[in-house]
């Protein structure tokens, strides 16, 4: 028992833990509750896509002393915005219009890397997350983010859905379909940054992904879903957190093997329901 | 004298240099059940759009009761192909009947009571009261089209663009469907079926609009069957 209580209580005697722990739970939440929305529309190449494409704008700001999310944020809505365009202006499919803005964009992050040399700009920290090194702002910028994008979600959540369901039949009942398409791609660019202080950019999609998906199969309906993800999320993180603390591995990469473990579990009890 | 519902005049639709519709002129009075026939590519879909305010078009003019089609939004409802729908989203049959009142409620507030009522209401008259906490995708076809038509009433909508709706649905529903449609006509809505059940377009519309990108008839369903209209266009459907 003590062992246990050692084991549980002991990481949270230090302070770098705690601001882990609470970057972990608000992205833990956040995201699962977008991701219900991102795969239920299919929009997981979208969400990868934007996690790539900022990383001109972090190493922009990095570049004129800012802080990574300075840059992270403007980028990926602006990104978020170009896309939802393009998409909508050209004959080009989503996928296509994605895979160039997405390559090019991430390239164009890592041709810059080596004109931020002089400052501390860890490569493998932005790929794969690094939410021990979460300061007190970063706690305060996540919880603002996270607190806005939910609030802007419950807010709009009926008509997202309409949306999301039947897209003309919103349009002809006089929802502006494309508005709310837009804002829900700056919705998800905000999300997706705020995450990228606990998993990294690579590792993102397990975030908005894969607790979705597991609450998806274990539950009757959206909203449900939307809670169960959320509980899937935040069970992801802080699981991952520990281990990283106990194992002594990157956080990220553990947080994303918790997801997919949790996913398995909820696959395994949906198929034994069939 | 029933009151003009849709108006159309001289209506020309083009996608670059593709024509969709051409030099199209009809009128709908309130109350009437409108099928509307015609080949894939006759320009339906597009007509719908346009009805609906969603497509513009090159020119001529679409009014609906007297105002232009764009500033009528929610005058009309639209019942889906089931090809149209997102059924990744998973909705209880309740939450879809909600959609219909969903313009009129604002941001972060729950839906009035009023709302609800009217919403519960639809349902009720789409006979699907006691499927209300299912989900949408494990209903019949029929069922499903049922919904759709309960969001329409919901809506409030006046003016209702069904889109193969009895496409895939079996016999029972479809008569079930058309008994629901008949008591909306009799309400004073106003239907289009577009549909290639041209059997069913006969026995249940009071007229007939022909399309093959222009109009190629128009008019009481029997004058167009006698015509040998709707016959020449089977062919092609």
């Amino acid at each position: 028992m003590e062992i246990l209580q050692s084991w549980l209580v002991a990481p949270f005697t230090y302070a770098f833990m705690v601001r882990a722990l609470a970057v972990s739970v608000l992205v833990g939440v956040m995201c699962p509750l977008l991701g219900t929305y991102v795969v239920t529309r299919d929009l997981g190449f979208m969400s990868d896509a934007l996690a790539h494409s900022v990383m001109p704008g972090v190493v922009a700001a990095v570049l004129v002393g800012l802080h990574p999310l300075w840059g992270a944020v403007p980028s990926a809505i602006v990104i978020a915005l170009l896309l939802g365009w393009l998409v909508h202006s050209t004959g080009l499919s989503a996928d296509t219009t994605i895979g160039i803005l997405f390559a090019g964009l991430f390239a164009l992050g890592v041709a810059l890397l080596p004109l931020v040399r002089h400052v501390s700009l860890n490569l493998e920290d932005l790929l794969l997350g690094q939410v021990l090194g979460a300061s007190q702002v970063d706690v305060m910028v996540t919880a603002i983010l996270t607190a806005v994008v939910t609030a802007v979600l419950y807010g709009l959540h009926s008509r997202l859905l309409f949306v999301s369901f039947d897209p003309l039949g919103a349009k002809v009942a006089g929802l502006s379909a494309t508005r709310l398409d837009y804002l829900f791609l700056m919705l998800l660019a905000v999300a997706t940054v705020t995450a990228l202080q606990a998993v990294g950019i690579i590792l993102v999609i397990s975030l908005l992904i894969t607790p979705a998906a597991a609450a998806l199969l274990v539950t009757r309906t959206f909203e449900h879903a939307m809670f169960l993800s959320a509980g899937f999320g935040v069970s992801a993180t802080v699981v991952g957190l520990y281990a990283s603390y106990h194992l002594n591995v990157a956080s990220g990469p553990v947080m994303a093997l918790v997801a997919t473990a949790i996913f398995a579990v909820a696959y395994a009890v949906a198929a034994a329901r069939r | 004298m029933a009151s003009v519902s849709i108006a159309v005049r001289d209506l020309t639709v083009a996608y670059g240099d593709t024509t969709a519709l051409e030099r199209v002129s009809f009128q709908i009075d309130s109350g009437q059940m409108v099928g509307v026939l015609g080949p894939n590519g006759a320009g339906k879909s597009t007509l719908f759009e346009v009805l609906a305010g969603l497509q513009p078009f090159a020119c001529g003019e679409v009014l609906i009761h007297g105002q232009p089609a764009s500033g009528n939004p929610g005058a009309l409802a639209y019942v889906p192909q089931k090809e149209r729908i997102n059924w990744r989203v998973p909705l209880s049959v309740i939450q879809v009947v909600m959609q219909g009142r969903i313009r009129g409620h604002r941001w972060l507030r729950r839906l009035r009571p009023a709302d609800i009522e009217i919403a519960e209401q639809a349902l009720r008259q789409a006979g699907l009261w006691s499927h209300r906490g299912e989900p949408m995708a494990s209903l019949s076809r029929g069922q499903q089209q049922r919904v759709f038509l309960a969001r329409s009433l919901a809506q409030g909508a006046d003016i209702l663009l069904l889109d193969e709706t009895f496409s895939g649905v079996d016999i029972r529903s479809k008569e079930s469907l058309m008994e629901i449609l008949h008591t909306l006509c009799d309400q004073g809505r106003t239907i289009l079926l577009a549909s290639h059940a041209v059997d069913q377009v006969e026995k249940n519309c009071d007229c007939c609009l022909c399309l093959n990108r222009g109009v190629v008839g128009f008019g009481r369903t029997r004058d167009l069957v006698e015509a040998g209209v709707i016959r020449n266009l089977v062919g092609t459907v």
